[in-house]
């Protein structure tokens, strides 16, 4: 179950920060380095911070339906 | 008058280097010039290494099963095996691998982590037509022909 759990985990995280890399990168085409560092990690804390958000939206549904 | 902007050049038609970008994840960047040729390898290590912990979580690329009644589920199938499919020649060899029967490479459909295996492969896909589609861009840059000799 650990296991299970833990491998969810990174592929979350993983995931995430692999498709906000590669959007990221393309996107701040003639940007400064910093700059382009700065809205990768904009990308991905948007990214993983939709996904935790929707799944804590899912849960606290998935609790009040009994 | 003002002059039209320089037409893109490329060591290869557009095209064909989509072609390219899309059989070898990354390569097709690489056609594109020095300024570009980093990126290209990161993103042709980064779509190698999704696909390949798919495969190590015991996914695989099979084709779409028509279920009759079922037409959300058929589309599902159909759009996943599509995006699955964008990963280029890592896509083909599972999917050659799951005619052949060879698990290693089609995965266990029976395993536990065989739905997040391909959903890896899915993600690669996807990330690579988003990376050939950029590729096709930046050669319709009006100042691409500059920026490859640099």
């Amino acid at each position: 179950m650990l296991q299970y759990g833990a491998i969810h985990l990174f592929s979350l995280v993983y995931l995430t920060a692999v498709v906000a890399l590669v959007i990221g990168v393309q996107e701040s085409e003639d940007r400064q380095p910093r700059e382009m560092r700065l809205h990768v990690l904009g990308c991905w804390a948007k990214l993983l911070g939709s996904l935790v958000g929707l799944g804590l939206v899912v849960y606290v549904i998935h609790l009040l339906s009994g | 008058m003002a002059s039209a902007p320089a037409r893109a050049k490329t060591p290869m038609h557009p095209l064909l280097l989509c072609l390219v970008g899309w059989l070898v994840p990354g390569l097709g960047m690489v056609f594109l010039g020095t300024r570009y040729r980093l990126r290209a390898i990161a993103f042709l290590v980064l779509v190698h290494l999704t696909f390949l912990i798919g495969l190590l979580l015991g996914g695989g690329v099979a084709p779409p099963v028509v279920e009759p009644g079922l037409l959300g589920m058929t589309a599902i199938g159909f759009l996943t095996f599509f995006m699955q499919l964008g990963a280029g020649w890592p896509a083909l060899v599972s999917l050659l691998g799951h005619f052949a029967g060879i698990a290693a490479l089609s995965g266990d459909q029976a395993g536990a982590y065989y739905e997040l295996g391909a959903f890896y492969m899915l993600v690669a896909g996807t990330l690579n037509y988003f990376i050939v589609c950029h590729s096709y861009d930046l050669t319709k840059k009006p100042a691409f022909e500059n920026l490859a000799d640099s």
